[in-house]
C-alpha cells in the first residue's frame, strides 16, 4: 500500500474541513446537514469518481484500487465528522450538564439546579424548528406532521431498533 | 499477491458485523446500560474484523514490514466505521429530534404544546442524568451530581470549542 493513499485521503478530508469552517464562519446554512453532506461526501465522491472515469478512458487502470482506498479513507473520516457534528450544532444537553456541574462553585449540582437552566423553548421547540428546517416535519394548521422523508427516516430508526431488540430510545 | 480488494471487502462488511454483534449482545445483556452494550459490540466486532483480516489478508503478505500500512489503514477505517455506528445508535437512543419525530409519527398530527406535554424538560434532564450515572460519567451522592470521569467532560469541552470555532452562539 502506497503512503500516497494516506496523504491523499487525509488531504481531501482536511480540504473539506477547511471549506466547511469557512462557509460556516461566513454564514451558517439554514439546511446545514444537507450542506455538510454536499461538502464532505457529494463533491469528493463525484470528483474522485470523475477522475477514475477519466483514468479508465485513458487506459490507466493500475491505480484504480488505490483511488478506491483513498475514497474509502476519506468517506470514513468524513462520516465520523458528520456523525459528531449534531453534538456541536444542537448543543447537546448531556455535554452542557457536564460542563455546568464541573464549572459550578462546589463542582456539584442537584437535579433541580440543573433543570432550572433549561426550558421547553431551548430543549424541545428549537429541535422542532430544526426538523422544520430540514423538512422532516411540516406545519398543517396548528399541528405538525411528518413529511414523506421524515416518515421514511423514523421508520428506518424503528426498524433498526427492532433489529437490535430495543424499543425506540427515550430521547 | 493482491490483498487490496479482500481488505476493502472486509472493511465494507464491517458495519454489518458490528450490527449482527450488537443484535446478539443487546439480547444477552438486556439489563446493561444500552450505550455500554453498543460500545462492546463495536469492540467485539473489531476483534472479528481483525481475525478476518489476519486470515484473509495479512497472512498473504510475505513480510511483516509490508503489513504495517494495510493494518494502519484498516484500523483507521474500522475505527471510523465503529465510531459512526456508535453515534447512529446513540442518535436512536438519545436524540431529541428522533424522539419528537417518533411522537409525531405515533400521533400522525400533533401541536407543539402537546409534544412538550409528553416530552417534558424535566424528563429530558432526568433521563440524561440517569444515563450518565449508569455510564459512570456522573456520580450521585446525597442528592448532588458530580463529574465522575473526565472522558465525556473532555469531549464536552472539545465540542464547546468546536462550536465556537464554527461560529455557533
Amino acid at each position: 500500500m502506497s503512503p500516497d493513499v494516506f496523504l491523499q485521503g487525509f488531504s481531501i478530508f482536511m480540504v473539506c474541513l477547511a471549506v466547511h469552517i469557512i462557509v460556516w464562519r461566513v454564514r451558517i446554512p439554514r439546511n446545514d446537514i444537507s450542506v455538510l453532506f454536499f461538502i464532505f461526501l457529494v463533491v469528493p465522491v463525484l470528483g474522485l469518481t470523475g477522475t477514475a472515469a477519466v483514468m479508465c478512458w485513458r487506459g490507466v487502470t493500475n491505480s484504480l484500487v488505490e483511488m478506491l482506498e483513498v475514497l474509502i479513507l476519506h468517506i470514513s473520516l468524513a462520516s465520523a465528522y458528520i456523525a459528531t457534528y449534531p453534538a456541536a450544532q444542537a448543543s447537546s444537553p448531556s455535554l452542557d450538564i457536564l460542563i455546568s456541574i464541573a464549572t459550578s462553585m462546589n463542582k456539584r449540582l442537584t437535579e433541580d439546579d440543573i433543570a432550572a437552566k433549561y426550558n421547553d423553548i431551548t430543549l424541545v421547540k428549537s429541535r422542532i424548528e430544526d426538523l422544520r428546517g430540514m423538512m422532516f416535519v411540516s406545519q398543517v394548521g396548528d399541528n405538525i406532521v411528518l413529511t414523506a422523508t421524515g416518515e421514511v427516516l423514523i421508520c428506518l430508526f424503528i426498524l433498526y431498533r427492532r433489529m437490535i431488540g430495543l424499543p425506540l430510545g427515550e430521547g | 499477491m493482491n490483498y487490496h480488494m479482500p481488505m476493502l471487502i472486509i472493511l465494507f462488511a464491517s458495519p454489518a458485523i458490528i450490527l449482527i454483534t450488537h443484535m446478539s449482545l443487546s439480547r444477552i445483556w438486556n439489563t446493561h446500560p444500552r450505550q455500554a452494550v453498543a460500545i462492546r459490540a463495536a469492540l467485539i466486532g473489531g476483534i472479528a474484523v481483525s481475525l478476518l483480516l489476519s486470515y484473509c489478508v495479512f497472512s498473504k503478505i510475505p513480510s511483516p514490514r509490508e503489513m504495517i500500512r494495510p493494518a494502519f489503514y484498516s484500523a483507521i477505517v474500522y475505527g471510523a466505521i465503529a465510531y459512526v455506528y456508535f453515534h447512529f445508535f446513540n442518535m436512536s437512543e438519545t436524540a431529541r429530534r428522533i424522539r419528537i419525530m417518533y411522537e409525531v409519527y405515533q400521533a400522525k398530527s400533533i401541536c407543539c404544546d402537546k409534544i412538550t406535554d409528553i416530552y417534558k424538560t424535566t424528563d429530558i434532564i432526568s433521563i440524561r442524568l440517569r444515563r450518565m450515572t449508569d455510564m459512570k460519567q456522573l456520580r450521585l451522592s446525597q442528592g448532588y451530581y458530580s463529574v465522575n470521569s473526565r472522558v465525556l467532560y473532555c469531549a464536552a469541552l472539545l465540542v464547546k470549542l468546536w462550536r465556537s470555532m464554527l461560529g455557533f452562539k
